[in-house]
Formats: C-alpha cells, structure tokens, sequence
C-alpha cells in the first residue's frame, strides 16, 4: 500500500515538474542569446543587393496600400533592383484604383496583379504573384511581405546581404508593433514581438534551426523558393512556418536578421487577437502532426531534428496541458499529501520567478526603444495574480507580515478557511488563468461589460491568452473546425509621419 | 492514519500563517523589514524616475507635432523613374555603408552577452539577499 501510494505521489510530483519544463526550457532559450555575438551569420554575408521582387498580398488594403507601396519603392536599396507586386485578391474596396495610382506614379516598379475569384486565403493569393514572379526573369530574390507593413528604410539591404551565402535560403526581419498611439493591447504585443522574435529568433540562429519566418517579411532567394516548388504550401493555416520548414528540408538555412526592421500593426483587442493568433496556434498544429517524423530525430534532421528546438517547440505547443496538469497535481496533493504540495508549489513558483525576471529584463534590455513604452505590460505580462504569488513564494513576509498586519488592523484577520481557500486558489490559478483570459475574450463585446475586459487580462495576464488561444487551437483541430482565413483587420495606424 | 496526521500538521503550518520555513517572524525580522523597506523605496524611485522620462519624452514628440516615430519621406516620382534597371546582382552603389553597418551590427549582437550578464548578475544578487535576509 505504501509503496503504491509513493508512487502516486511520484507521478503527480512529475505531473508538477512538467510545469516546470517551459519554464526550463525558456530558461535555456534566453541564456543561449548572449551567444548571438559569436554565433550569427554575418560571416557569410557581403554586399549584394539582388534584384527583388517583393509581392505584397492585399485584399480591401485600400487604407493602407499606397503608403505600403511609396515606403517599398524608397527603400535604400540600388535604383531599378526593387519591383513591388500587388496581388489584389479580388478586393471590393479602392485597392486596385489606389494600386492602379501608384503603377502611373512609379513606372515600371509597380505591378498590378489582379485575382478575379478571391478568398480563398493568403497563401493562394500569393501563389498568384509567385506565378508571375517566376514566370518572368527578372527575380533573383522575391520578398514576401503583408500589405500594412512598413519597412526601415535599410531593412531590406540587411536582410538581402545574407543571401551571398547560397546556403542561406530564408532570410527573416525583426516585426516590430508599430500601432501609434498604442492601446493596451498592442503594448502587449510589441513586449511579446520582443520576446518572441528578437529573442526568440536570434536563440533559434544560435541552434541552426528556424521555427517560422515572419509572415510579414521574408526574403528568399530565387533558387531556394523555386526548390520548393515555387508555391506556397495552401493546406494549412501557417503557410509561413510551412515554407519555413521546407526551406530548410531541403539543406538551405533560414537565418533571422535582427537589425532589419519591420513596423506593423497588430490586433487592437482580444478579439481580433485571439482570431490572429487562432489561425496561427491552429496553423502549428498542422505543422506538428505533418512533420511528426522529423521531430528529435537529428538523422532525419540535422537542424529541425534537434533535441534543443524540438523542446523549445513543444514547450510552446503543449504549453496550456504543462499548466493544466501542474494546476491538477497541485490540487491532488493539497488533498492527499500537504507538505509535498507545497515544496512542490514553491518549486515551481520561484523557478517562474527566476525565468519571469530573466525574460523581463533582457527582453527589455535587447530592445529599449520598444521598451520605453511597454515596459508596464511587459512587467504585468503574467498578469497581476500570477506576479502576486511570484512576489510570495520569493518574499512571503510581504503577505505573512504585511498584508496580514494590514488587514488585522482594520479588523479583518484572515481566517482558517480563507487562508486554504487562498491556497487552493494559487494552486488552481495555473490553469484557471487561462479561464480568466477567456472570459476577458467572452465580455469583450458585451456592452460596459466589455470595459473590464483590459483589467481582466492585465490581472490575469497576457501570457495565459496566448495559452488559452492555444488550447481553443487544439479543440478546433480536434472538431476539424473549417479552415478559415480570417484577415487581421487594418487601419493603418501605422503609416506616421 | 499516519497519512491524517501529516496532512493535518501541514494544513496546520500554513493556517498558522507560512510554514516554518518561510515563517517571517524571529529575529530576522526586522532586517527582512529593511530590505523590503530598500527595495521598495528603489521601486518607487525608479518608477517615479520613469513616469517622468515617459512625460518628458510625450511632451518632445507633442511639441514635434507627431506621436510616434518618424520616416523619410518617399523620393520625388521624376527621381524614381530615372532609376535604371540593373541586369546583374547590383553592387552597393547607394547611400548606405555596407562596411559601417555591418560593424554596427557585429557590436550590437556582441553586445547582447553583456545585458545578459547584466541581468543575470541582478538575478543572482535578488537570490543571495533572499537566501540571506529570509529564512
């Protein structure tokens, strides 16, 4: 009996630890950027400048195509080397007069493609383009772009001079979040924009292996993308991470270059970013299930097979279930074993608070122009609740001393079942933020409802959003909900001057 | 049986207040009270030392008389159809220092070890002062 239930209480320790291996594995993430210095590839680049044909996407862009199109065709890039496709997916809005506009505006840098039969999605509208581009000879590279994306001027210079290395297939910018004025929310993107490109893409140069290339803005040399097929792949939600992985399948590197810079505006409330981030959660489901043979098999492998991206892949795939079952063990334990529930909780806890500090602070420190102003958000990107506990775990007299001392001061001591109440509350809070996080997305539209729907996230964070959008991916998946392109929508807040 | 009483002194620990080892009273205490005292003056200072470069920063771009960051504007159309068509790879024939940036580049980058060891230096200084001041 004994040793049964030693064993019961071994598995739900192990149930707790896997919560602790994102956190791990975040950990290793950022500790191998400071070796970006040394591992980059900016050996193998010189100074080419290969003509480049940059297709652009658009459908109802009228808001946001002309400035796209005069900031493509001024970039500090050599004279006549840059020619700007617009691939009007059968757009019902000014599209194609604005396009038509700026054809008599450039001569000769300016191509209208127009698709009659439209929504079917961006990767068939691209495909289109692509279609004209490789039919001609006049791409030696093809920039693949969103039609609300603004490019630092030198941005594509730094991104095409990788492409003298002809291992080198893909080549990736740093999207920044460029709403202005932000709200809330797109402060909390461009925090997670840091995190998650100019961090987290610079560890995956350091391992010679690249999740996705930004949708936004990818540059592939002629040779690579004719190689694989010259299509974008339209079976899935993520065509970019599918031509990432291709790209590389096929023995070229895609390589992210940090210092190009790509402004663009993202969702400006939980609905349009859970739709956004749906598609693309939705998108790495399908990537996972396609190239199941490939992962942790660096035989069939040598860069998407390795042990180090595999993790770091699945840490953020399996993400929500690492939180569900650390939240359930905890939970389990506080009933059946206390004691052990609580080293565990503290375990856990104070291993968040060191990745939480390290993440936070070196993410604002890669970028401190995006820092100045969502420093805050990039602070609370756990969420009030979470940081209160992390607060605990590392200084509890904070709560024990303090909050308990003010609150017998005005009469209200804490009793017995308060205190569990509260503790059983810390353990659920794992998994129930990401409830939290959907019952901000639920009020969103539901009158003065809605108003509480920014201080639900900013209380119960942004981090456990992206999870519970993450969990709606799989539910989708399972359902073999229909496959639909649901377009961001675009103001262009972006285009300032 | 053996399992009830465990449990039951755990629960306990904790209605007590935290168990033992994190308990905060003792003769810790009132060192644990500066430290807390410390970092939350440096909080606040830092935090008023923010809202205040933010508000500065606001009102330079107010007075600009734009609120976010700026971009060349695009080159006359006449400039831009004089723009010939190369027919081989171009070589670097614009403004812009191949050379220079590259340099600008490399340092950045390598620099990026250094604001890690920055912020892993704070991190270990927070867990020392933890394991010395709390018990």
């Amino acid at each position: 009996m004994g040793i049964l239930l030693d064993g019961v209480y071994g598995l739900l320790t192990a149930f707790v630890l896997v919560g602790v291996v994102p956190l791990l594995a975040a950990l290793y993430q950022f500790l191998i950027i400071g070796l970006h210095g040394v591992r980059n590839h900016y050996d193998g680049v010189a100074d080419v400048a290969p003509r480049c044909a940059i297709v652009v996407p658009a459908w109802n862009e009228g808001a946001v195509i002309g400035a796209t199109i005069d900031r493509l065709v001024s970039l500090d890039y050599p004279p006549g080397a840059v020619r700007v496709y617009v691939v009007d997916d059968a757009s019902t809005d000014e599209t194609p007069d604005v396009v038509k506009a700026k054809m008599a505006e450039y001569p000769g840098m300016v191509v209208h493609v127009r698709r009659e039969q439209g929504g079917q999605g961006k990767a068939h509208t691209l495909n289109a383009g692509l279609e004209q581009i490789l039919a001609e000879d006049y791409a030696e590279a093809i920039l693949i772009i969103d039609a609300d994306v603004i490019f630092e001027r030198d941005a594509l210079r730094k991104m095409a001079r990788h492409l003298a290395d002809p291992d080198v297939g893909a080549v990736t910018a740093y999207i920044k979040e460029g709403s202005t004025p932000p709200n809330w929310m797109n402060r909390f993107i461009g925090f997670e924009y840091i995190t998650a490109q100019a961090a987290a893409r610079r560890s995956q140069n350091v391992m010679g292996a690249m999740a996705c290339l930004a949708g936004g803005a990818q540059l592939h040399s002629r040779v690579s993308l004719e190689s694989i097929g010259g299509r974008i792949d339209t079976s899935s939600l993520a065509e970019d991470t599918f031509t990432t992985f291709m790209t590389q399948r096929n023995g070229r590197r895609a390589v992210f270059e940090g210092n190009a810079i790509v402004w663009a505006e993202e969702p400006a409330d939980i609905t349009g970013l859970w739709k956004q981030r749906l598609r693309w959660a939705r998108g790495n489901v399908q990537v996972t299930k396609r190239y199941r043979w490939v992962w942790f098999r660096r035989d069939r492998d040598r860069r998407l097979g390795g042990f180090g991206f595999g993790v770091l892949w699945f840490t953020i795939f399996l993400m929500p279930i690492f939180m569900i079952c650390a939240s359930t063990a905890l939970v389990i334990l506080y009933f059946s074993n206390f004691p052990l529930s609580w080293t565990l909780f503290h375990v856990l806890w104070i291993t968040n608070a060191i990745v939480y500090l390290l993440v936070t602070l070196f993410s604002l420190s890669i970028d401190p122009q995006t820092a100045r102003r969502t420093w805050f958000e990039g602070f609370l990107f756990p969420g009030v609740v979470s940081l209160a506990i992390i607060i605990y775990t590392c200084f509890p007299a904070v709560f024990t001393v303090y909050v308990r001392g003010g609150m017998e001061a005005i009469g209200l001591s804490p009793s017995h079942s308060f205190v569990h109440v509260t503790i059983l509350f810390v353990y659920v809070w794992l998994a129930a933020s990401m409830l939290f996080a959907w019952l901000a997305k639920v009020l969103e539209h539901r009158g003065y409802l809605g108003l509480l729907s920014p201080a639900l996230i900013y209380f119960g964070g942004y981090g456990p959003l992206l999870c519970a959008i993450t969990f709606a991916a799989y539910v989708a998946e399972a359902r073999h909900a229909e496959m639909k392109w649901d377009k961001t929508e675009k103001s262009g807040k972006v285009a300032v001057a | 049986m053996g399992q009830d009483r465990e449990v039951r002194q755990g629960r306990g620990r904790v209605s007590g207040g935290a168990p033992a080892h994190t308990d905060g009273g003792g003769p810790h205490g009132s060192r644990r009270g500066g430290v807390l005292a410390l970092l939350a003056a440096i909080g606040a200072v830092a935090f008023v030392l923010a809202a205040r470069a933010m508000r500065a920063r606001d009102a330079r771009m107010v007075a600009a008389g734009h609120t976010g960051r700026t971009i060349a504007a695009p080159p006359e159309p006449a400039a831009l159809a004089a723009r010939e068509t190369p027919t081989v790879i171009a070589a670097a024939n614009t403004d812009w220092d191949f050379d220079a940036e590259l340099r600008k580049d490399r340092r950045f980058e390598r620099s990026l070890l250094y604001r890690e060891l920055a912020v892993v230096a704070i991190i270990v200084a927070l867990v020392v002062l933890r394991i010395a001041f709390v018990r």
